[in-house]
C-alpha cells in the first residue's frame, strides 16, 4: 500500500457511517458491521480492519460514557468486577491474533455474526428471569437498582451467577481482541438471562465496559502497525457521527422492522465471512 | 463505609468524568479529521502509510510523533487524535479508583486497579512485541 486515496477514505467514512448509525439504532457496536465490511466490500486486510475497528469501539464508548452513568443506568460495580475478565481476554485475544491463521479470524467472525442474529431474533424480557440469592453478589453489594423512564419507576435487580458472567466475560473479551468487536453481542444476553440484570441496564453497563476492553487490546494493535491512520481515522470519524445521530432518530424510526431487517443482513454477512474462512 | 455526601461527591464526579470524556472524544476526533484533511491538501501522506505497514519496528515513538507534529504532517495529527481516544478509558478507569476510594470501598478500589493494571500491562507488551 503506497498511499491512499481520498476516495478510499471518503468511501470507508461512508461505510462507517451507515455501521454507526444502524448500529446504534438496532443496538450493536459498531464492529460487528464495519469490518465485515471493510473486509468483505473494500478488500482490505482482516488485520488492519480489526485495528480500525478497535479504535471505533473505544469511540462510540467514551463519547457516550457521559450518559451511561449520569443516567444512573449502568452497574459500575458489576463492570468493573466483569471487566477484569474482559480486559484479561482483549489482551490475550490482541495477541492471539497474530498466530490465529486469518481465515480461522473468519470463520470465528462469522460464528459470532450467526450467533448475534439468533440472539437478536429472540424475545428479550425486560425483567428478567428470577435469579437465587448469591454470595459473591452479595459480598461485592453489586445489586441495583435504576429508574426506568419508559416505566416512570425504579427497579430494583438482584445480580447472581458472577463467576459465569466473568466466564463469559473473558471470551468477550478474547473475541474482542480477536475480532475488533465490542463484545456486548455475547456479554449481554448472559447478563440478562443468566445475571438477573435488566435489559436496559446490561445495555448501558456493556457499552460502558466495551471502551475499556477495546483500550486493553488497542495498544497492542497499534505497536504491531495495524492501526492505518487512513482506515482507522475514517472508521472512528464515520462511527462516532453516525452512532450520534442513529441516538437521536432512535425514538422516530420503527426498530422492530430496522431490526428484522439486520438480522437478515447478519446472517448473509455471516455466510460470507464463513465463506472467506473456508476459502479464503 | 461511604457517607451520603461522599456518594454526592463521586456522582457528580461522574457527571464531570463522562463530560470530559466526550470532549476528549470530540478533540480526538477533531484532531483525526483535521489532519486527514491536511494529508490530502498537502499530499504528505504516503511517508505515513509505508511507515505503519509494519515493516519498522516502533515506527511512531512518542519523539518521532512530537517532530511530525511541528513539523505540520497531517499523518501525525491523526496519530496524535488515535492515541487520545485510545487513552480516554483509561482516565475513566483512574476516575472509577479514585470514586471508589472516597466512597471507601477497598475491595473496588482493588477490583478497579486489577483492571487499570491490565491496561498498562497492555501498553508496555505492546512495545515488546513491536
Amino acid at each position: 500500500m503506497s498511499s491512499t486515496p481520498l476516495s478510499f477514505t471518503l468511501i470507508v467514512f461512508g461505510f462507517s457511517l451507515v455501521a454507526g448509525l444502524v448500529g446504534s439504532l438496532v443496538g450493536v457496536g459498531g464492529g460487528i458491521v464495519v469490518v465485515p465490511a471493510l473486509t468483505l466490500l473494500l478488500g482490505v486486510d482482516i488485520h488492519y480492519a480489526v485495528g480500525a475497528s478497535i479504535v471505533s469501539v473505544i469511540a462510540t464508548s467514551s463519547g457516550a460514557a457521559a450518559s451511561y452513568v449520569r443516567d444512573g443506568v449502568a452497574n459500575l460495580r458489576v463492570a468493573m468486577v466483569l471487566e477484569i475478565a474482559t480486559a484479561a481476554g482483549a489482551l490475550a485475544g490482541a495477541f492471539l491474533a497474530t498466530s490465529v491463521p486469518k481465515r480461522g479470524i473468519f470463520l470465528l467472525f462469522g460464528a459470532v455474526l450467526c450467533y448475534t442474529a439468533w440472539s437478536m431474533s429472540r424475545k428479550r424480557p425486560t425483567i428478567p428471569p428470577p435469579v437465587p440469592a448469591d454470595a459473591i453478589a452479595d459480598r461485592l453489594r453489586l445489586h441495583g437498582a435504576y429508574f426506568d423512564q419508559k416505566e416512570n419507576r425504579t427497579i430494583a435487580y438482584r445480580v447472581a451467577r458472577v463467576p459465569l458472567g466473568f466466564a463469559v466475560s473473558g471470551v468477550a473479551g478474547v473475541m474482542s481482541g480477536l475480532l475488533g468487536i465490542g463484545g456486548g453481542a455475547i456479554k449481554v444476553p448472559v447478563m440478562n438471562l443468566s445475571m438477573g440484570i435488566p435489559l436496559k441496564v446490561c445495555t448501558a453497563t456493556s457499552n460502558f465496559m466495551i471502551g475499556v476492553t477495546a483500550a486493553a487490546s488497542a495498544v497492542v494493535y497499534f505497536r504491531r502497525g495495524d492501526v492505518l491512520p487512513f482506515i482507522a481515522a475514517p472508521v472512528a470519524a464515520g462511527v462516532v457521527i453516525g452512532a450520534t445521530v442513529g441516538s437521536k432518530l432512535l425514538g422516530r424510526l420503527h426498530t422492530n422492522a430496522i431490526r428484522a431487517a439486520f438480522v437478515v443482513v447478519l446472517l448473509i454477512t455471516a455466510t460470507q465471512m464463513l465463506w472467506k474462512g473456508v476459502r479464503p | 463505609m461511604s457517607e451520603p455526601t461522599d456518594d454526592r461527591i463521586v456522582e457528580r464526579m461522574e457527571i464531570v468524568i463522562g463530560t470530559l470524556l466526550r470532549w476528549g472524544v470530540m478533540a480526538s476526533l477533531a484532531l483525526v479529521i483535521a489532519g486527514t484533511a491536511m494529508s490530502f491538501a498537502t499530499g504528505r501522506y504516503a511517508h505515513a502509510t509505508t511507515a505503519l505497514t509494519g515493516g519498522t519496528a516502533h515506527p511512531w515513538t512518542f519523539a518521532a510523533i512530537g517532530h511530525a507534529l511541528l513539523d505540520w504532517r497531517g499523518p501525525a495529527f491523526i496519530i496524535a487524535g488515535l492515541l487520545l481516544l485510545i487513552s480516554t478509558p483509561i482516565l475513566r478507569v483512574v476516575v472509577s479508583i479514585v470514586g471508589f476510594a472516597i466512597q471507601r470501598d477497598a475491595a473496588f478500589v482493588a477490583v478497579t486497579a486489577v483492571v487499570l493494571a491490565l491496561l498498562i500491562v497492555s501498553f508496555l507488551i505492546g512495545v515488546a512485541h513491536g
